[in-house]
């Protein structure tokens, strides 16, 4: 071969497509990547690939149907995103629940932050290389689901949380049930990270990885424990308390240089704070009821009925929906957010005055923390990608929702 | 110094081995499934099925057709024909189309009679679509199948009676837990 | 509660009215509902408004940014920044205006970084394009779609079938 094209051989770039079907990108989450040897040059991601049309959907159904699909969001930990949206709609009918539902939910809320971070860091430590916590994790996350069961009645989609309150009440028995949980809870953790935090290969493996600096992070978008691992405090249960976080104590942890070894620390350390916080409202639960007064639940005879005129449907276009109990939500708008254990999840509801919500949007976390890959990944190896995108903790039912 | 030794003598590998080494000596948590078999807590949220009222024999539907009107999925289609003169409505159609089912359990929520119950039985995949479209007849069969392989006495579900909730709230038949009798009493006879 | 809510009322009052002092003329009204207000504004000077808001006022975290579309009333669609400013823990809303001749607005990407995808995802649901974007493509639905699925008039089940289901179709026969 001429010198010539020996040259232009070296200079070709080798471009990857980490298509929608793999085992390590968390989902349906194409990426264009193109390396030169095993450096990234360029990262372009590619989303909606499970788009479902929610927001849409949540148009032509009414407040309490409408809480139904945003199960199915982070279908992970689905009591937060129900809580998120009770929130949002109490919050723009101007009521508050009762003392034993806030603290129930705050219980119940902080259970699937366990479950979370638990799958978070079976899959985290999976993708770097460390099998083993992959299966403890899921030990314990299977008894959490069990918990669930008993609670509700179902593992994954609960629709447990209502506005205005719960939806039935807890018996003595389950929560003592939780209680030894937590005890059990609290011994695993220090089991996670003794075989994890002085780990040298851990350590070699995430130190210096997917570097941000905090004004840089909070530009992006970044939120949750990825903006908190660089430094800047910024925890929604601590600003603007919601439930009962105002009066069960807990710390924030932050870190300090903004890598995925401090990101790692700041989780496992929230674990530890979220057994605490299940301890404190066990003890200080009150009796009482469980749903407000004024709401506009199911149960409470029956929900308005959908008047559509002649000649309209569902199939044409623009349909004004008349329901009866109308008057309970009046036209305005709110956006309310709420500590998701991925970040901030946030509603912005827009209500017109008939019982149906007029525009739901729904700010997803995982979404904005998508569009921060490029950024974090670059100059970096191939297989510190999987580590970043392990990090950053994304799932692609709210990304697409 | 200290740090120094403890990387000469590989000490943070050896206290991961050490854990490992521990969790060999403790009981296993895999359950074997179909040999053996975890039971469904109570208030699970499964198969389908219209209650056998005891003392009638047939279903409790009064076609007020409000578990239709709550259905997210608006996957349940009732048809009932009207008596003019006393104004008794008498149920004719009644569909659940469970493959499109999100199986929230609003409907045994809101059914003023305890006519439809979404039981503890989750295991009725099968090769056709046809047989998962429940009509009447396939309903009550759902019913027959699950109180044969029930054990206890009376049945109650406890989205029917909704605990925690003040009882002026709700409608008048589900204020008191009422449980629906299965099997007689040994030693009382007919 | 109650106080956090009368507290955010009233600096955030405050804040709206210094910034009508800033620019008379392009805050078109004052509103607020349950303790949140919100600034209605034209959308020609955008970018210095939220640059005003941004810099000496402090509201330095942009939690989100969305369309919304008023099919009755003219101008139609409506773009809304929800801005937080964590060190004195006020929350503020921006809303600009935009008609159905030329949905065009300025693009805020160099004031926040975060901005990109949100505006992405207006365009691909509404139609809104921003002028300045560093790369506007649709995000959500399939590159060649046609129509904006988030608007008033376009159906729940869509006009037609895509493209890519109608071909595994015929495949298949």
């Amino acid at each position: 071969m001429g010198q010539l094209e020996i040259e232009k051989l070296s200079e070709t770039k080798f471009v990857l497509q980490m298509g929608p079907h793999h085992p390590a990108t968390h989902g349906v989450l194409k990426l264009y990547t193109e390396f030169e040897g095993e450096r990234v040059l360029k990262i372009v991601p590619d989303v909606g690939y499970l788009h479902r049309g929610i927001e849409k959907l949540a148009e032509s159904k009414t407040y309490p149907s409408a809480m139904t699909l945003t199960d199915r969001l982070d279908y992970i930990s689905s009591m937060t995103n129900n809580i998120g949206y009770c929130l949002a709609v109490e919050r723009l009918m101007g009521i508050e629940p009762p003392p034993r539902a806030k603290y129930i939910r705050t219980m119940v809320a902080e259970l699937t932050r366990l479950s979370s971070h638990l799958l978070w860091l079976a899959t985290h430590a999976l993708d770097i290389g460390a099998m083993t916590v992959f299966l403890y994790a899921f030990r314990e996350r299977e008894q959490i689901l069990e918990l669930f069961e008993k609670i509700c009645g179902a593992r994954l989609t609960v629709s447990y949380p209502r506005i205005g309150g719960v939806r039935v009440d807890i018996k003595e028995k389950v929560l003592e049930e939780i209680s030894k949980f937590t005890e059990i809870m609290l011994n695993r953790i220090d089991e996670y990270e003794g075989l994890l935090t002085e780990n040298r290969i851990w350590i070699s493996r995430t130190k210096g990885v997917g570097v941000v600096s905090s004004e840089e992070a909070l530009s992006l978008g970044l939120t949750g424990p990825a903006l908190r691992g660089s430094g800047v405090y910024y925890d929604i249960r601590k600003l603007i308390p919601y439930d009962a976080y105002s009066e069960v104590d807990f710390e924030v942890p932050l870190g300090e240089n903004g890598d995925t070894y401090d990101r790692y620390l700041c989780r496992i350390r929230e674990m530890k704070q979220s057994a605490l916080i299940i301890r404190q409202c066990i003890e200080k639960m009150p009796e009482g009821e469980i749903i407000a007064e004024q709401t506009i639940d199911i149960d409470i005879p029956h929900q308005g009925k959908r008047k559509i005129s002649a000649g309209d449907s569902l199939w044409s276009g623009f349909i004004k929906f008349v329901d009866e109990k109308a008057e309970l939500i009046p036209p305005g708008e709110i956006y309310s957010a709420i500590e998701a254990p991925k970040g901030e999840l946030g509603f912005y509801i827009v209500s017109d005055g008939s019982g149906r919500p007029y525009r739901m949007r729904v700010r997803a976390p995982s979404f904005v923390h998508i569009s921060a890959i490029p950024k974090l990944c670059e100059g970096h190896l191939l297989a510190d990608v999987i580590a970043i995108i392990g990090t950053l903790d994304i799932v692609m039912g709210e990304a697409d929702r | 110094m200290n740090n120094l030794l403890k990387k000469i003598l590989f000490l943070d590998i050896i206290k991961g081995l050490l854990i490992t080494f521990k969790t060999i000596f403790t009981h296993p948590v895999t359950i074997r499934y179909p040999k053996e078999k975890k039971e469904p807590e109570e208030g699970f949220r499964g198969r389908h099925a219209f209650v056998r009222d005891p003392e009638t024999g047939k279903e409790r539907c009064v076609a007020c057709t409000k578990c239709a009107q709550v259905c997210p999925s608006q996957c349940i289609y009732v048809d009932f024909s009207l008596n003019v003169e006393t104004g008794v409505r008498v149920l004719t159609k009644y569909e659940i189309d469970a493959l499109r089912c999100i199986f929230c359990g609003y409907c045994e929520e809101i059914c003023p009679v305890n006519a439809i119950v979404l039981t503890e039985f989750y295991e009725y995949a099968s090769y056709d679509r046809k047989t998962n479209y429940f009509n009447k007849e396939s309903l009550l069969k759902n019913w027959d199948e699950f109180i044969s392989q029930y054990k206890g006495n009376e049945y109650i579900n406890k989205f029917w009676y909704l605990p925690g909730i003040n009882r002026m709230r709700l409608p008048v038949g589900k204020r008191q837990p009422k449980p629906v009798p299965i099997r007689k009493i040994a030693g009382v006879r007919d | 509660m109650a106080q956090e809510i009368e507290r955010n009322y009233q600096d955030s009052l405050k804040i709206a009215f210094l910034l009508r002092e800033q620019f008379p003329e392009e805050v078109l009204e004052i509103t607020e509902f349950r303790g949140q207000v919100s600034v209605t504004v034209k959308k020609e000077k955008i970018k210095e408004i939220l640059r005003y808001v941004k810099e000496e006022q402090g509201f330095n975290h942009l939690q989100d940014l969305c369309g919304v579309d008023y099919y009755l009333e003219n101008p139609r669609f409506e773009v809304v920044y929800n801005l937080f400013s964590i060190w004195r823990r006020l929350h503020i809303r921006v809303k600009a205006k935009i008609d159905d001749k030329e949905p065009e607005i300025d693009s805020i990407t160099d004031l926040w970084e975060g901005a990109n995808w949100h505006e992405r995802e207006c365009f691909d649901m509404f139609g809104i394009k921003f002028t300045g974007h560093p790369d506007l493509r649709r995000i959500l639905m399939p590159e060649d779609w046609d129509g904006h699925p988030l608007r008033k008039d376009y159906p729940l089940k869509g006009r037609e079938l895509w493209r890519g289901f109608k071909e595994i179709l015929e495949e298949q026969k």
